[in-house]
């Protein structure tokens, strides 16, 4: 259909970059997102609630109509839902009203008044230094849990507070590391020094055969390459010894036991 | 407006209910906050944040944190809605920090709340309402001065002369779907200008 292109600008307009000249011919998105964005302004100016769900990308916009249109037709409160939300503040049982304390100190009930948070270690997230507190929050509310209806899964802290908390933890581990590597560097030397080889826990109370060995020994040496096929009967001389020896400890135990201890074939 | 003589009796009306409060009689500040609800509600926190639901919401938590930061409030002289004025605005923020994407916005209101002072300091709350609701015309327009005149016009004739988009449409000659973007597009920009360029520029690249 013939209709006068909507973005040409108009003689002696001047403006942002969008509407320098001809403005961009919308995409097949940005028309949807525009019939969108109209059928949720019907909403505001009826008065409906915006959808439960929708992209957060619409619902910034819609927000930002909200705003323009709020300032401009402001929305009565009806004393009814006045009087339910009220009653229903004042019927919170956790919302007890603090008896007054007089402090010392600077008045801090000025309005825009903005003032160091301290902060709740470990893992209190507090909000920005930069957010201007309540009046009267002081210092009775710095060390409180966060205050009911504060910001929730984002994190708040300083920028300067999360370093720290991340250098610390960095230290810690990197302190557990070390610790370990000397742990297990000591006990490696302790093993060494044990007949037996490396890496055993001190005082196992066994004899040389049950710990692990080499099997060297019972191989007598290096094998030469014309017995180098006859690895069948070199596993079975191993096995034996290591099957001798796990005897052994079964046997000594049901032996101090007074079980019978006869092999069955 | 109301008279002097009235207006320190509001003073004084006010001062007795905030220490029978102070004193544990969380009821006494209930006249309190049905005077101040309506102008908290359409002055303050339904102007920055646009739904309605969530404005009740912000409401109801800014009377549950007055009532448990009563004992910290102190006398003045001057009205107890500046207090709470400060309480809701800083729900407000909370709200718009909640979204990420929003991050920038719940700044530029932070750093609004810094630089701009309290409207009035009379108990009077037609007064009030009159003064927020000039503070918050003034922020729109700001924000509006950097949109081009075709924008500001969309924006003008659907938000807030409240104009059918068939009307709007046709005053702008042009058809309603080219309303429709030219609409969208003035409120992306708006946001921009608001105080969210990176979130103006994310939808600029979808």
């Amino acid at each position: 259909m013939n209709e006068k292109p909507p973005y040409d600008a108009p003689p002696g307009a001047t403006g942002s970059d969008a509407d320098s000249g001809a403005e961009p011919e919308p995409t097949a998105e940005e028309l949807a997102r525009a019939a969108s964005l109209a059928r949720l302004v019907d909403r505001i100016s009826a008065g409906e609630p915006p959808p439960p769900a929708m992209p957060a990308e619409d619902r910034l916009l819609l927000d930002a109509a909200a705003m323009i249109h709020a300032a401009h037709q402001p929305r009565q409160l009806p004393a009814r839902k006045v009087n339910e939300l009220v009653a229903a503040a004042l019927a919170q049982p956790d919302a007890e009203p603090r008896r007054s304390s007089r402090k010392a100190g600077p008045d801090k009930t000025e309005p825009g008044f903005v003032g160091p948070v301290l902060l709740a270690f470990p893992g209190g997230a507090r909000r920005e230094a930069a957010t201007a507190t309540a009046p009267g929050d002081a210092d009775a509310d710095l060390s409180a849990a966060p205050e009911r209806g504060s910001a929730s899964g984002i994190d708040l802290r300083p920028r300067s507070t999360r370093l720290r908390v991340m250098v610390g933890t960095v230290v810690l581990a990197m302190a557990a590391a070390l610790a370990l590597w000397v742990w297990s560097a000591r006990q490696n030397r302790l093993g060494a020094g044990r007949p037996g080889g490396a890496g055993l826990a001190t005082g196992s109370g066994l004899g040389q055969k049950l710990r692990s060995r080499s099997a060297g020994s019972l191989l007598g040496g290096p094998i030469a390459s014309a017995e180098s096929g006859n690895a069948r009967a070199r596993m079975d001389l191993v096995f034996a010894d290591r099957l001798s020896g796990y005897r052994e400890v079964v046997f000594r135990g049901r032996a101090r036991r007074g079980v019978a201890t006869e092999v069955s074939p | 407006m109301i008279s002097e003589q009235a207006e320190a009796q509001l003073l004084e009306e006010e001062r007795r209910l905030i220490e029978r409060a102070q004193a544990g009689d969380r009821d006494a500040i209930r006249p309190l906050f049905e005077r101040f609800a309506e102008p908290l509600y359409s002055g303050v926190i339904l102007p920055r944040l646009g739904d309605a639901a969530t404005a009740e919401d912000v409401l109801k938590d800014t009377f549950l944190t007055a009532i448990e930061k009563i004992g910290q409030f102190r006398w003045q002289g001057r009205t107890v809605y500046v207090w709470l004025r400060q309480i809701a605005t800083n729900k407000v923020i909370d709200v718009h920090r909640r979204t990420a994407r929003a991050g920038r916005l719940a700044h530029a209101l932070a750093e609004e709340l810094e630089t701009t002072t309290v409207p009035t300091t009379s108990a009077d709350v037609a007064l009030i309402s009159a003064e927020e609701s000039r503070i918050n015309r003034g922020r729109i327009a700001t924000a509006m001065e950097a949109l081009s005149p075709r924008y500001r016009e969309a924006i003008r004739l659907r938000l807030i002369e409240e104009q059918p988009r068939e009307a709007c449409a046709a005053a702008m000659k042009v058809s309603l779907g080219n309303f429709d973007v030219l609409l969208f597009r003035a409120v992306r920009a708006f946001r921009k200008s608001f105080g969210d360029p990176m979130g103006a520029e994310g939808e600029d690249s979808a």
